[in-house]
């Protein structure tokens, strides 16, 4: 019995040892490589009433989750069953989860409310002839562009903007959001300075981080709050006047691309 | 000991042996997570270790094309002038490297002419391009056509890209330049003229890639990718326009011909938000999209095939694909952080 015994340990460790040699390999294993961030469907993101938000599931076994507000990980995601509707302003993140593959990145959605709109909008300075949007009010319109800067959402500026804001009556106006695109390969970078003047002796003046990111295609926004009645505003936003020494265009003017001006 | 006590005494030391870890691997024969790319009938396992070389010896650039010769080697053209070509077997192993004068090293094609290999090099720096025998002797070159009257200098021709005929007929895409397609015999004497830079059918944003179609023996005919378009178009042989195929969101490379199947590198997704978003992309003899590892599994409605791109950031810029005679791949990438070639097993 003890030669039985042997006989079938001494079995079992050649067939290990054996089928170890065909299993090693070289091939990527599960969880090696990362999902692509999932394109999500997106019918507006500034809210009237509400708006819709779709992950295309074009692999099988993939899941999306997502997340609202900064909230991380995987207790406080909701895992997408068809469509996503919000009524409420604010940030969703979406990551793709499958088996065989490491979870995705986030694509982020920002959906803003839907602002006051102003009467008029009157410009001191022009867009440039090839990036002037859908005409004058196109900051106004309450549409946002999406990450191509040829979309005709975008206005954009070489030089600074400068334009004046005129609402109905005196309005109580909480803040103003500006949105814009970073895409520096383009040489489009964030505003380097932004000043509001309103009812002849105020004014807010908010200087923009600089970017030091590289490789990045993003939009983005800032908040200026305000809460004021204001009949009047004007708005300077000035693009970056030097790029940055990492930049290929280093020393020279950048472009500065808005889409939407909403006042809350 | 009795039958039942060794049975449970066989099958503890058993159980022993299959939670050690070093030995439980024996019966773990689907132990091997391997994941799998591709759809229907191509699929593949992915190894991104082939081929991979100490950049202090033997660096890369961008990796731009690689073709498998006669012997059944594989021949990467990298732009990197301490060793443009660079010869594996199969396995990966380095056999040899050649060429120094290559800056703009873009293009390769291999041609066989009474048993030996030759391997034809476009380069786009050089604005020449470049006919050489398989060990890296220069047997001629053709400079830009200025008898066109289409160029006004060298620098407007960027050739990427060569196919060439059973009679030895060179056609050249001029894919980084003027968009045309240049016709030459097999002494590099100009013949014809067609193409150019636009969007009707017979014209091309970014010609970046042609290969001579000869599956159907008694229609020969040159397919030509117009990669900013993302359309493969069909043309005779003496440059009339026949027929285009839709790859939406596909920036397709060349078209490489094994067997009745077309296959790609896709430089990358077109609407995607990162550059670095290519996948491969396969078609069958109906010249359908049947296979697209690293992206959406293709899709046709009402005859239209649907938007394709990266599904998984495998692939960075892939720039060409190899298929060598086992069917595996091997995929060349450009701008990828010089990195070498991936290769694909299929499955």
């Amino acid at each position: 019995m003890k030669n039985f015994m042997g006989i079938l340990i001494a079995c079992l460790i050649f067939f290990s040892c054996t089928e170890k040699k065909t299993e090693t390999t070289n091939y990527v294993q599960e969880g090696e490589i990362q999902l692509a961030k999932p394109r999500i469907a997106v019918s507006s993101t500034i809210i009237d009433s509400f708006v819709t938000m779709k992950p295309e599931i074009r692999m099988e076994n993939l899941s999306v989750f997502y997340e609202v507000d900064g909230k991380k990980g995987m207790e406080s995601s909701s895992k997408v069953q068809t469509t996503v509707i919000a009524e409420e302003a604010g940030t969703f993140n979406f990551r793709g989860y499958h088996p065989d593959w490491k979870p995705s990145e986030a694509t982020e959605i920002r959906l803003y409310k839907k602002g006051f709109i102003p009467d008029k909008i009157t410009w001191q300075t022009q867009a440039s002839d090839t990036y002037k949007g859908q005409g004058e009010t196109t900051l106004i319109n309450n549409k946002k562009a999406s990450l191509k800067f040829r979309d005709v959402e975008w206005t954009g500026f070489d030089t600074i903007a400068k334009a004046t804001v005129s609402f109905p009556k005196k309005t109580y106006i909480k803040s103003l959001t500006i949105g814009y695109l970073i895409d520096p390969k383009s040489w489009i970078f964030p505003p380097e300075e932004i000043t509001l003047y309103f009812n002849d002796k105020d004014s807010i003046n908010l200087k923009i981080p600089a970017l030091t990111l590289q490789e990045i295609i993003k939009l983005d926004d800032v908040k200026i709050p305000i809460e004021k009645e204001i009949n009047t505003l004007i708005v300077h936003v000035k693009n970056v006047q030097k790029l940055p020494d990492w930049h290929a265009g280093k020393g020279l003017k950048a472009w500065l691309f808005m889409d939407e001006w909403i006042f809350n | 000991m009795d039958r039942r006590k060794f049975l449970k005494q066989s099958s503890l030391v058993t159980a022993g042996l299959l939670v050690t870890p070093s030995l439980s691997s024996a019966f773990s024969l689907g132990a091997n997570n391997d994941v799998i790319v591709g759809h229907n009938s191509h699929t593949y396992k992915i190894d991104l270790s082939w081929g991979n070389l100490n950049p202090s010896k033997t660096p890369v650039n961008d990796c731009h094309e690689m073709a498998q010769d006669s012997k059944g080697r594989i021949v990467l053209l990298t732009n990197h002038t301490k060793n443009n070509v660079i010869i594996y077997d199969k396995s990966g192993k380095l056999l040899e490297t050649w060429g120094t004068d290559y800056p703009g090293a873009h293009g390769l094609t291999l041609v066989k002419e009474n048993g030996a290999d030759f391997l034809l090099i476009t380069d786009y720096e050089r604005h020449q391009i470049i006919k050489t025998t398989i060990d890296g002797k220069v047997v001629f070159t053709i400079d830009y056509p200025a008898d066109t009257g289409k160029y006004n200098s060298k620098g407007e021709f960027k050739p990427t890209e060569t196919a060439v005929t059973e009679n030895g007929d060179i056609y050249v895409a001029d894919g980084y330049g003027n968009q045309h397609i240049i016709h030459y015999n097999h002494k590099g004497e100009l013949q014809n003229i067609f193409g150019g830079r636009g969007t009707e059918d017979g014209q091309f944003l970014n010609a970046h890639g042609i290969c001579y179609d000869n599956r159907d023996v008694q229609n020969p005919s040159l397919l030509v990718s117009a990669r900013e378009l993302n359309v493969l178009k069909r043309f005779d042989l003496k440059g009339n326009f026949i027929e285009s195929f839709n790859v939406p969101g596909a920036l397709i490379c060349r078209p490489v011909i094994h067997k009745k199947d077309i296959y790609f590198a896709v430089l990358r997704s077109k609407n995607a938000v990162n550059s670095d978003s290519g996948f491969i992309l396969i078609m069958n003899e109906k010249n359908e999209v049947v296979s697209c590892p690293g992206a959406t599994s293709p899709s046709y409605q009402n005859n239209e095939l649907s938007e394709l791109y990266q599904t998984v950031r495998l692939f960075q810029h892939p720039h060409d694909v190899c298929i060598d005679d086992d069917e595996n791949m091997y995929v060349a990438q450009w701008n990828s952080g010089k990195t070498y070639p991936i290769k694909l097993t299929r499955v």
